[in-house]
């Protein structure tokens, strides 16, 4: 009977012991906020993998914690979709009008990034000026970068190519013709920065015909007369 | 005695030989036993012919917003199972690794007794707003990246549920979970939750550990009367 019994626990009690223990833990140490959570259920979604042929991206994100976790899954993506951000980049690139003068990259910038960091990842010589750099000092609220429309299409194509940027100030004399509206910009501000003065705001406005001058959205191409 | 009894067929069932018991599963189906690569996982019910349910289960009228009644179907295409499509479920996904069964309720909840072989994956790390983990949670269950998108042919079936009919955790889970282009042909949507689960008297997590007790009680009794 107590032979029984005991196969009974084997089969059943060692899961409610493990059960208890891990209760026990947990009123512990509370995992009440997100991360805690996330790293729980990611920890069980993959310990339910029991053949040892993990994902590799998967098997770093067990063995790091989850503080490292999300450079690593940075770098596991940066990787194989480096070629992806490219074609992507080139695609962005051909639409844009080849007669046009300067196109606003800093739409681009999360994507420059990626392709920093894929080209570090993968050690060719790319190249790639970033257009400021969003977390140190403050940073003019409309960044635009005169390019050659015509050397990126086929600089991109090489894939391993370089691809050139040069980066001008925005404050510099060489007025672009047309901006593109970033969040927290305003007219008055734009007017401000390539006219030095706010009050030739409605002068932007008329030209681009708006009809109400503080409505704009981020995305937005605005012609400067 | 009669205790005694009840309690060896139990036992006995359980090890594998096949008796009677007297509340089964299915006419046909006293109880089911599902290997997983780590566990063996018995489903049966309680046999205890006067058990009640004494636990939060019993409450009728949790107030709307937010505990509503739930629509039978979750999202578009996403089928709804009821026990005997879910224990058919973990029949075929669990040991094969094919699929997950998701408890989507917070981990207060999931620790006081779930579904065997479910795994705790909170309703919140679904959803895209306020969320770093959303493509870690994608990434884990299958998908892959694919450019700006996801490549979900790899990804596992999975059956959400939460407390039941009128908890919308899991709906709104497997409505995230579409959002991001996850097929409705690999999610289901278990509507009756612990709510019904419990109410079938289906083993729980939890229950396992309290009948441990209580069988250990019986079967030292037992052992005095043989």
């Amino acid at each position: 009977m107590s032979f029984i019994f005991m196969k009974r626990m084997g089969v059943m009690g060692a899961l409610s012991l493990s059960l208890c223990a891990t209760a026990a833990l947990s009123q512990e140490s509370k995992p009440s906020d997100k991360d805690a959570m996330a790293k729980a259920a990611l920890a069980s979604i993959l310990g339910t993998k029991a053949t040892p042929e993990p994902a590799p991206a998967p098997e770093i994100i067990q063995n790091k914690s989850l503080g490292q976790l999300e450079s690593v899954i940075q770098r596991a993506y940066a990787s194989p979709l480096s070629n992806d951000y490219i074609r992507q980049l080139e695609a962005e690139i051909g639409a844009i009008d080849p007669n046009e003068e300067t196109v606003d990259l800093s739409l681009l910038s999360d994507r420059l990034e990626a392709l920093v960091k894929a080209a570090t990842v993968e050690g060719s010589d790319s190249y790639i000026a970033m257009v400021g750099d969003e977390t140190e000092g403050p940073q003019p609220t409309t960044q635009v970068v005169p390019v050659e429309p015509r050397a990126l299409p086929a600089a991109v194509q090489g894939n391993e190519e370089i691809v050139s940027v040069s980066v001008v100030d925005a404050l510099t004399t060489d007025r672009p013709e047309y901006v593109i509206i970033q969040r927290g910009d305003t007219l008055s501000g734009i007017a401000n920065k390539y006219y030095g003065d706010a009050a030739l705001f409605p002068m932007i406005a008329a030209a681009n015909e708006m009809t109400n001058p503080s409505q704009l959205n981020v995305g937005q191409r605005i012609k400067l007369p | 005695m009669k205790l005694g009894f009840a309690s060896a067929f139990a036992m006995i069932a359980v090890t594998g030989v096949a008796f009677a018991q007297d509340v089964a599963i299915t006419k046909d189906v006293p109880s089911v036993e599902i290997k997983t690569s780590s566990e063996v996982l018995v489903i049966e019910r309680i046999q205890d012919g006067e058990h009640r349910l004494s636990s939060d289960f019993t409450k009728t009228s949790r107030p709307c917003p937010p505990f509503c009644i739930a629509p039978m179907e979750a999202a578009p295409g996403v089928a709804t199972f009821g026990e005997l499509e879910l224990i058919k479920f973990m029949q075929d996904a669990l040991p094969e690794e094919n699929g997950l069964l998701i408890d989507a309720r917070i981990p207060s909840w999931f620790e006081k007794g779930s579904i065997p072989g479910s795994i705790n994956v909170p309703f919140p790390l679904f959803s895209k707003e306020d969320n770093p983990y959303h493509d870690d949670i994608l990434q884990a269950l299958g998908a892959k990246r694919d450019g700006d998108g996801w490549d979900f042919t790899e990804a596992k079936s999975l059956t959400l549920f939460c407390n039941g009919p009128w908890c919308d955790q899991s709906p709104t889970a497997i409505r995230n979970l579409v959002d991001a282009g996850y097929p409705a042909d690999k999610l289901f949507y278990y509507r009756g939750g612990m709510q019904a689960w419990l109410a079938m008297g289906l083993t729980t997590t939890n229950q396992e550990i309290q009948q441990a007790d209580a069988e250990a009680a019986q079967s030292a009794t037992a052992g005095v009367d043989q």
